[in-house]
């Protein structure tokens, strides 16, 4: 072993410069690892602290045992927890989501603020007759459910924050009843902060207070909602004398025997359930995926080291198995090296990783509420996690190292030649297509159900596709050469002969060097062509209205006239919006929610004939089922409605089929409608999210059109609160829009809040469009941080593999001076050759991003709570160009340290070194 | 009845180049004589190398027997045959025979690196072959001469019965050669190692006690040299033998 730790030493200390880059991009890796690992530990340790204070002053929640939607605790179980000695109090508790707005102009004594949603805000309403509050109240008092001159409601303190509001101030309600009640903050309490994932443990509430940002009595609650309360959860406080646990097992099987099952809740379960949900899978998916990138990069660096180190130093291998050394002590002395690289790596990574989250920690207190911490554990999975990727990073190399031969010491030195490559060409397309079909096929034609297992099939495929990218490099070496090589180099006025195949004749190296560089470069293709393509859903098409109005309160006959006579100035079509239920869940959301599969669908009453009919149609668009004409009849005369493409898809139903609609205000009678017809609606989950269509809860399974008279009459609606208008190609004037809109409001004589002219909001369609691009291209940028930094870290190997190449070549750059080159031409051959190889670093990436990204909008349909809306691959140019341009700067840079080497080298030391390139 | 120091039976070895089969040794048997300095010649592609290599275990011969101090070394393990050689040959090449990144001493001590207790032995070596002044040397630092004489020293370092040098003199001037055949024969002479020399060139092979001549892979010609004084003779010894018909199965003794 000392021959061996000798040796390793000296060959590190031989070479400072790579042990130096190699140590930089490992300790990178580590550092990215560290921050992953830590960031994914803090957010699970974030549930811990959560729960431990999520229940309160409670020890116990009581909680229905069902998941299915609307569930609530049976009133028994209530009463036979209050018949027990040990129980000193339980409150029944309601939550349910509302949004409420900061009343702006109103009698606030603090600053109102206007967050990203306007002034609104969705939370949880908790309905309780708690004689206490759960929580500390930090300001005002409790709620008192006896009073009944004003709707009285305690906020949480990130509330609070959120609107800008404290106790004296007031929230209203928007909606379209014409009572719009106002709610009075009469204190404040403070609940623990939220954690990453939020209040929801997958597609349900935490059954907790904790989650609560408004608190009232259980008579205002329902007055609020307008329907009977009920429980959702219970809050139980034992005596002192009492033993939690043996409480708990005790009434356990009791809770169960119950019509409606019940169950208790303790932190730990709180704690276990969050730790379950979805959204810490999606972290833990997250941490999994950025943890990979990290050990890849530190694999590259390591593996391109040493297999570097292998191929110079064949003699010398030789030399050692002729002299002392076995297989095995060679196997070892390769692995070592490797292991000895990624100490280096964590001797610099894992205190730069402490740093890093110590400044991320206190400059980003709101990334993880609970504080963010390097944990002995994420030292040691880092160490852990490194060590296996230096250790599979030595592995080829070492094996190798055993193949070189005694006899090898006094052999030519190898001259890597590709005159079979060309034969080899065809055959490697030929095995590289199918595998980069595997991926895709997986996706779109043997596609994954709800109920499927998605991870296998994306390892899978995605090895398929780095392993087909892998085969396909050597040929796209050619092309790029082919294609680039003169016009390169008269850009740079070089010799075209001088760059002409060498990046052929060192094949293994550049495609090793292209496929190190290709992975940052595929991820952020990956990411955007992926999230610009889930984008587009969201995106409103031709089919949406120019302009939508919103009205606080519906309008009046009179101003519905008004509106009817201007049709001629600009286009202008009423919408009466309702938010019913749907009576049988036909989307199966309680199975598999998604952004399309709910139980709520936004109903909006149009005139069918305006909307569809005829030869100008103010909603144009795709027809999947059914015809215009046809439909907008069915619409008139059967109560037929045009539902989106993807409900009909998701449900299995078709044209003629009957839907049952439960209307939140006469919840008893139920509204039946026929499916006459199913449209293209891109982007109209959004449409009804941003203009204010859902106003009863934030969910929606789609917006599905039905006539305005029947809407009107079956939901009890008044009046519109919705104009959707088209200017005809002309620019709408938003001034005189907001003006015409203002003097309908003013004739509005009918109303009774009257007069909140400010309320009028103008929702140009385009505004809604660059809102969703402006946040998508915010978190897609964010998102492209981890890949940039791969590029970083794997230029970093590339200047390696650079140096490396160049002084393998140090005698034919010693010719090229002897004749009469200048320094100068040296120095362009090396960055040229560089551009090359971040092209075909470009191409394989961006290659790999497209397959994978185009495929993964299909895999996300089947997993991810934005399954279920059509997605049509976008490409988004601008972004592809930034990174391909980025990676293509790093390819550059990364040559010109190695080039201003052998350029700044005078020939006689090219010449004499090159004689032995080891040295 | 003590074993030779090396004995090669009936050795045959062929290499596959190209797609032909060319026969580097055929039927070659030779024994060699403890404290004797043996010299192998023949003209580029006559097997000699060959023959050297097998005689290290270098390389794995086609049929016959390869025997070191009565050792058989196709019978070896590649670990017991890499211990073996560290242990009981001395293996010198032509040129790259020092790794780079350690400097002279590390060299010398590289086959035995694991053993306490060789400092005064390393010293001794680097004296006896005159460059005590160059123990810290990299190899890079080194004349051609000094490098080979490095090489020797490590070879010499486990103490072998059996030092094999495949052209040493190969890339070295002529005064640097004739010094390193000095050495050569002082190891024989004085410590009573058996060496042997694969050479072509004449003034090498005056220094050796026997000469072995090959071509085409046979063993032509073997004589002593006593009586030939100068290199000049020798080369005519050498040229006549390779003037003799080729006997088919020839052998050494």
């Amino acid at each position: 072993m000392k021959t061996i730790a000798l040796l390793i030493r000296s060959n590190l200390l031989s070479r400072p410069t790579r042990t130096l880059l190699t140590t930089m991009a490992t300790a990178a890796s580590v550092c990215l690892l560290i921050w992953i690992v830590s960031v994914y530990l803090s957010a699970i340790r974030s549930f811990d602290l959560y729960a431990s204070r999520a229940l309160g002053r409670y020890q116990l929640i009581v909680d229905p045992v069902s998941r299915k939607v609307n569930r609530e605790v049976d009133p028994q179980a209530i009463e036979i927890l209050r018949a027990r000695d040990e129980v000193a109090t339980i409150d029944p508790m309601w939550a349910r989501l509302l949004t409420v707005r900061a009343e702006p102009g109103g009698a606030s004594i603090h600053p109102v603020r206007q967050n990203s949603n306007g002034y609104a805000a969705e939370e949880v309403l908790i309905g309780t007759d708690a004689a206490e509050p759960p929580f500390d109240l930090i300001n005002g008092r409790w709620v008192d459910g006896d009073q009944t001159e004003s709707l009285e409601v305690v906020i949480s303190k990130a509330l609070s924050e959120l609107l800008g509001v404290g106790v004296d101030d007031g929230l209203v309600i928007p909606g379209p009843t014409n009572e719009r009640p106002r709610l009075e903050i009469i204190g404040v309490i403070e609940p623990p902060p939220p954690t990453v994932t939020g209040a929801m443990v997958g597609s349900r509430m935490l059954p907790s207070p904790s989650v609560g940002g408004l608190f009232c009595s259980m008579r205002d609650a329902s007055w609020i909602h307008r329907t009977k309360p009920i429980i959702t959860f219970a809050g139980v406080v034992l005596t002192n004398q009492a033993d939690v646990h043996a409480f708990r097992y005790e009434l356990m099987p009791e809770l169960y025997k119950l019509d409606n099952p019940a169950q208790f809740m303790t932190d730990l379960d709180m704690e276990e359930e969050m730790s379950e949900a979805a959204k810490a899978g999606s972290l833990s998916v997250q941490a999994y995926v950025v943890g990979a990138l990290a050990t890849l990069m530190s694999f590259l660096a390591i593996y391109s080291t040493l297999s570097m180190g292998v191929n110079e130093r064949t003699r010398h291998l030789a030399l050692l198995r002729a002299v002392a050394l076995t297989k095995q002590q060679l196997a070892i002395l390769i692995a070592g090296e490797g292991l000895i690289l990624v100490g280096l790596g964590l001797a610099v990574g894992v205190p730069a990783g402490w740093i890093l989250i110590r400044i991320v920690d206190s400059a980003t207190k709101g990334l993880i509420r609970h504080g963010m911490d390097v944990f002995p554990v994420g030292i040691l999975i880092s160490i852990g996690i490194s060590g296996v990727a230096a250790l599979l990073a030595a592995m080829l190399p070492a094996w190798r190292a055993t193949r070189v031969r005694p006899l090898d010491a006094i052999a030519p030195q190898n001259q890597a030649l590709s005159g079979r490559h060309n034969r080899t060409n065809g055959w490697l397309v030929a095995i590289a297509i199918p595998l980069l079909a595997v991926l895709p096929w997986m996706s779109f034609i043997d596609a994954p159900g709800p109920a499927d297992p998605v991870l296998g099939r994306l390892v899978f495929g995605s090895v398929a596709l780095v392993i087909g990218l892998l085969l396909l490099t050597p040929v796209l070496i050619g092309i790029v050469e082919r294609s680039m090589t003169t016009p390169l180099a008269r850009c740079l006025r070089l010799p075209p002969k001088l760059l002409a195949k060498q990046l052929a004749s060192q094949l293994r190296r550049t495609t090793a060097c292209a496929m190190t560089l290709s992975v940052g470069v595929g991820m952020f293709a990956g990411i955007h062509v992926w999230g610009q393509s889930m984008v587009q859903a969201f995106i409103p098409t031709a089919w949406a209205p120019d302009t939508t109005i919103v009205f606080e309160q519906p309008l009046s006959d009179l101003a519905l006239r008004q509106v009817t006579s201007r049709r001629d100035e600009y286009r202008v079509e009423p919408l009466i919006v309702e938010q019913p239920r749907l009576r049988d869940d036909v989307l199966n959301s309680a199975e598999f929610p998604s952004v399309t599969r709910q139980m709520v669908v936004v109903l909006a009453g149009i005139d069918p004939e305006n909307a569809f009919a005829g030869p100008d149609p103010f909603i144009e668009t795709d027809w999947i089922a059914g015809t215009p004409t046809d439909a907008a009849i069915r619409m008139k005369k059967e109560r037929g409605c045009v539902v989106p493409d993807h409900f009909l898809m998701q449900s299995g139903l078709s044209v003629g089929d009957e839907l049952v609609f439960v209307p939140p205000e006469s919840p008893q009678q139920t509204r039946r409608y026929t499916i006459a017809g199913a449209v293209r609606l891109r982007g109209g989950q959004w449409m009804t999210k941003t203009t204010d269509m859902r106003q009863r809860t934030h969910r929606s399974a789609g917006l599905i059109f039905a006539d305005y008279q029947h809407v009107a009459e079956d939901f009890l609606l008044s009046g519109p609160r919705h104009l959707w208008v088209r200017s005809g190609g002309r620019r709408l004037d938003r001034n005189r829009l907001t003006e015409d809109a203002k003097s309908l409001d003013g004739q509005d004589v009918a109303r009774s809040a009257g007069g909140q002219l400010d309320t009028i909001r103008i929702i140009p369609t385009t505004d809604i469009g660059n809102q969703i691009r402006r946040s998508a291209q915010f978190w897609l940028w964010f998102m492209s941080i981890v890949p940039l930094i791969a590029m970083a870290i794997s230029s970093l190997t590339m200047v390696n593999m650079f140096l490396a190449s160049v002084q393998a070549r140090q005698w034919d750059f010693g010719i090229l001076r002897s004749i009469g080159f200048s320094r100068s031409v040296l120095v362009r051959i090396v960055i040229a050759e560089g551009i090359l190889v971040g092209v075909i670093a470009c191409a394989v990436g961006t290659l790999f991003g497209i397959i994978a990204g185009w495929s993964g909008t299909a895999l996300t349909q089947a997993t991810s709570w934005f399954g279920g809306m059509r997605i049509d691959v976008a490409m988004p140019l601008t972004s592809l160009a930034i990174g391909n341009g980025v990676m293509l700067c790093f390819a550059a840079f990364a040559a010109v340290w190695p080039a201003l080497r052998i350029g700044l080298t005078s020939p006689l030391t090219l010449l004499s070194q090159g004689r032995d390139p080891t040295h | 009845m003590s074993q030779p120091p090396f004995e090669a039976v009936h050795v045959q070895k062929s290499f596959q180049q190209g797609t032909s089969q060319v026969v580097a040794l055929r039927d070659v048997s030779l024994i060699g004589v403890e404290a004797e300095f043996l010299a192998i010649m023949g003209a580029s592609g006559s097997g000699k190398s060959t023959l050297l290599h097998a005689l290290a275990g270098l390389t794995n011969i086609d049929d016959g027997v390869v025997r070191v101090e009565g050792n058989d070394l196709g019978e070896m393990s590649d670990a017991r045959l890499t211990r073996f050689r560290r242990e009981r040959i001395g293996v010198v090449f032509q040129a790259f025979n020092l790794i780079p990144t350690l400097n002279a001493e590390d060299n010398v001590r590289l086959p035995m690196l694991g053993m306490e207790g060789l400092g005064d032995q390393v010293g001794a070596l680097f004296e006896s072959l005159g460059i005590s002044n160059r123990r810290d040397h990299r190899p890079d630092a080194l004349s051609g001469g000094e490098q080979q004489r490095v090489a020797i020293a490590r070879a010499l370092v486990s103490d072998p019965a059996l030092l094999l040098l495949d052209e040493p003199t190969g890339s070295l001037d002529s005064v640097a050669g004739q010094a390193l055949c000095q050495i050569l024969r002082d190891l024989s002479t004085q410590q009573g190692r058996t060496v042997v020399v694969v050479t072509h060139e004449p003034a090498v092979a005056c220094w050796a006690d026997r000469v072995v001549v090959l071509r085409d892979g046979l063993l032509i010609d073997e004589y002593s040299t006593a009586g030939i004084d100068d290199a000049e003779t020798l080369a005519r010894r050498y040229q006549a033998s390779l003037q003799v018909p080729v006997v088919e199965g020839r052998s050494g003794t």
